[in-house]
């Protein structure tokens, strides 16, 4: 089931989200969510921060009221996963 | 039926599960105050046990460290993980959340397959009924093969239910048959291949199987021991097995996984569709490929018409204000000298004080933005854009920080971070400053309501338009030319919508505006002082200004776009911060007694008005942003690659557009 969860993830056009995932696979949203989850503690993927408390210090603004993180939250494949998936493939 | 419990020694149970999942109040209620805690031996992880009464025998329980499964990932997991497989306890009790069994019950999907005896408690049931789950435990429990416990630690509800359970298992009166996953024919093929090559060189207090599975798991810690143990032959004909089946280790959690899916099915009862379902059939819409863009438009558009409807009045207020303020000023300083009265009326108070026309403008953009996060939509709008971005054939997850870009463009060039490839980093960095941030935003209204009045909504609206289709065709340009390579996925979390928080809308709020202050109070105040002094200097008469000459010896250019030496001026002020435009032109025209708004028709013809709008949107980014670009790029050469392509595509497209009104015949 992990191996069909990474090959939708590789197959998927830009990004994706749990739900859409879930419809793919056929299962629930908070299976996935958890299967996402094991992949990460796999070291398949990767938490990714798109937002500027990645780089605070360096930061030439500071302004007071900078968003602290994106609006969403998103994983992205490691090296480690995206040899998983050519393996899959 | 009393049987009581016939050990030959004290009874051992071990507590798992995984973490969060009220472990420790169940250890409290099962031992009271019954407890010792010291740390692992040699380790500085600390270690709780205590002692409990079954069937009027004292058993020993020890909570063991959180954990998600069986495998050394931490320090944590292997001394969990250590103590069920060396100790041999006589009971492990795995505790799961009710409210998450999908992401708990791994670790248990393991413990199954070892050979000590299994109670599942099922914390949380409180939590899952908050959230409409219903538990089934008989069902759960006959799936499972292992006893089940339903409970709420934290209440004490099924505790005792939970001993009893217990004791009945150490006494044997209950006979459990454990359904673990099944691992399908191939792999327990490989698996029994596995044992076998481990013969009798296995460890012999650590199950053969066992070893086996995490072999081909990948377990670290596993393998050392294992390639320790073993003669280097054997040891070669096991990793020549695990070489070619890489991928098993996906294989076996997977399997893990559709035994979970199996087990959640056939135990949880969830609410009535129509009640869990609204995020599901807002999103149908929101994050559809076709009506998500459609939506995203609609809302941005909206957006934007509201700020510019709701903050003109507001603004012309402000302007008659400040209007009036100037000219108090003026009178009050009539018998100062001319430099004095100068730079106050007309470099501070007319400068910084056009700048803060803007307020109404910012804090209706700002809250609007807020309300847009706040209930779950702007992720969705993000996730419907970048998907966009990448049927263009442009790298979809560029548009993130494109899309933090909105705020303010610096973090948007820091959150390049996350992209992979320096090639993608670049494309985005490039890009970046073409997403219109707040400051200039809230200028451009300015201007259009100024020169356009109730046609103004239209013009930022073609405005945006204009910006969105330079975004790309700029990307599309340089991914087919300098930029080419492949692009990769991403995974968002789409937050549940939800009511709007009026507090964390203000909060957000008032921090960007007080960041708008403090930039009116510190940078565009000194930037302001200089420019009235460039412009005073060295006659007192603007005309023969220093600022004049600089301004006159770019004028050929504006005359493309029928902009004269002042506007030019202006649009090179931008680049402190997009504020400073209006500051700029404020001191510019304070000798015209009137206020900006007023002032601006007369500066500029229709045309000529479009030409300006569409470079100050396009124009190059403040010096924050090249500051950011600078750092994140390490590289001069690309910064000044950002600049010129900028001054470039705005100049260009101003002249474009001016000559084109021009030739239409309109408003020249």
């Amino acid at each position: 089931m992990l191996t069909q969860l990474l090959l939708a993830i590789g197959d998927s056009a830009g990004s994706t989200h749990a739900a859409e995932l879930a419809r793919r696979l056929g299962t629930s949203e908070t299976l996935v969510s958890a299967m996402l989850e094991q992949l990460v503690r796999m070291g398949y993927l990767v938490e990714t921060v798109p937002g500027c408390d990645m780089a605070c210090a360096s930061c030439p603004a500071r302004c007071e009221g900078c968003r602290p993180t994106a609006p969403v939250k998103l994983w992205r494949l490691t090296p480690a996963g995206l040899h998983a998936l050519g393996r899959t493939a | 039926m009393t049987d009581t419990i016939t050990l030959t020694r004290q009874p051992l149970i071990a507590l798992a599960g995984s973490p969060n999942v009220g472990k420790s109040s169940i250890f409290n209620a099962l031992t009271g105050l019954s407890q010792h805690v010291g740390n692992w031996p040699g380790k500085t992880i600390e270690q709780k046990s205590g002692a409990m009464h079954l069937d009027g025998l004292t058993a020993e329980i020890v909570d063991l460290p959180g954990t998600y499964s069986l495998s050394a990932n931490s320090l944590e997991e292997t001394l969990a993980r250590d103590y069920i497989i060396r100790e041999h306890p006589d009971l492990v009790v795995v505790v799961v959340n009710a409210a998450a069994l999908e992401r708990t019950l791994y670790l248990l999907a393991e413990i199954v397959e070892l050979p000590s005896p299994v109670v599942v408690a099922v914390n949380m049931l409180d939590v899952a009924r908050e959230q409409g789950l219903r538990l089934e435990p008989e069902v759960l429990e006959a799936a499972l093969g292992v006893p089940v416990v339903p409970l709420t630690a934290t209440q004490a509800d099924g505790c005792c239910q939970l001993q009893q359970v217990m004791a009945d298992v150490l006494a044997g009166r209950h006979q459990a048959h454990p359904r673990p996953p099944e691992l399908g024919a191939a792999l327990d093929a490989l698996l029994d291949e596995m044992e076998a090559l481990l013969a009798d060189d296995a460890p012999p207090e650590y199950p053969r199987r066992w070893l086996a599975l995490k072999l081909l798991e990948g377990d670290r810690e596993v393998s050392a021991l294992l390639r320790a143990r073993l003669a280097p032959e054997r040891w070669q004909a096991v990793d020549s097995l695990l070489g070619r089946h890489e991928d098993a280790v996906l294989t076996i959690a997977g399997a893990r996984y559709e035994w979970i899916g199996r087990m959640t099915r056939a135990a949880i009862r969830r609410p009535p569709a129509g009640a869990v379902t609204l995020t599901e059939r807002l999103d149908r819409v929101a994050t559809h490929p076709v009506w998500g863009i459609i939506m995203l438009a609609g809302v941005l558009g909206l957006v934007y018409w509201s700020v510019y409807q709701l903050s003109a009045p507001l603004v012309d207020l402000c302007n008659l204000g400040l209007s009036a303020l100037t000219q108090a000023l003026h009178a009050a300083l009539s018998s100062a000298p001319w430099w004095l009265s100068g730079l106050i009326a007309d470099g501070l108070v007319g400068g910084v004080g056009t700048v803060l026309t803007l307020l109404p403008v910012l804090v209706l953009f700002f809250a609007a933005i807020a309300f847009l996060e706040d209930i779950g939509y702007l992720a969705r709008g993000a996730f419907v854009a970048d998907r966009f971005m990448h049927r263009l054939g442009l790298h979809g997850k560029s548009f993130l920080p494109l899309f933090l870009g909105i705020g303010c463009n610096v973090p948007a060039v820091l959150g390049t971070r996350i992209l992979d490839s320096r090639r993608e980093r670049l494309l985005t960095t490039l890009l970046i400053p073409l997403v219109p941030c707040a400051g200039r935003m809230a200028v451009l209204t300015y201007f259009s309501g100024a020169l356009y009045g109730s046609y103004g909504t239209l013009v930022i609206l073609g405005l945006l338009a204009l910006d969105v289709s330079a975004i790309f065709v700029s990307g599309l340009v340089m991914r087919k030319t300098l930029l080419q390579g492949a692009s990769s996925a991403f995974i968002m979390e789409l937050p549940l919508y939800h009511l709007p928080n009026p507090r964390t809308i203000l909060l957000y709020t008032w921090q960007h505006l007080l960041d708008f202050i403090k930039r009116a109070g510190t940078v565009i105040l000194v930037v302001s002082l200089v420019i009235w002094l460039l412009s005073a200097l060295p006659a007192g008469d603007i005309n023969t200004s220093w600022l004049a000459a600089l301004g006159r010896w770019l004028e050929p250019l504006g005359s493309l776009m029928g902009l004269d030496w002042r506007m030019l001026v202006a649009l090179l002020a931008s680049v402190v911060a997009k504020e400073q435009t209006l500051a700029t032109l404020a001191i510019l025209t304070a000798g015209s007694g009137r206020a900006l708004t007023a002032v601006l028709p007369s500066l500029l013809t229709p045309a000529a008005g479009i030409a300006f709008l569409v470079v100050q949107m396009l124009f190059i980014p403040c010096v924050g942003t090249i500051s950011a670009i600078r750092s994140e790029t390490g590289s001069w050469g690309v910064t000044l690659l950002s600049v010129l392509y900028l001054a470039v595509i705005s100049f260009g497209t101003g002249i474009l557009m001016y000559q084109i009104a021009r030739l239409a015949g309109w408003g020249v």
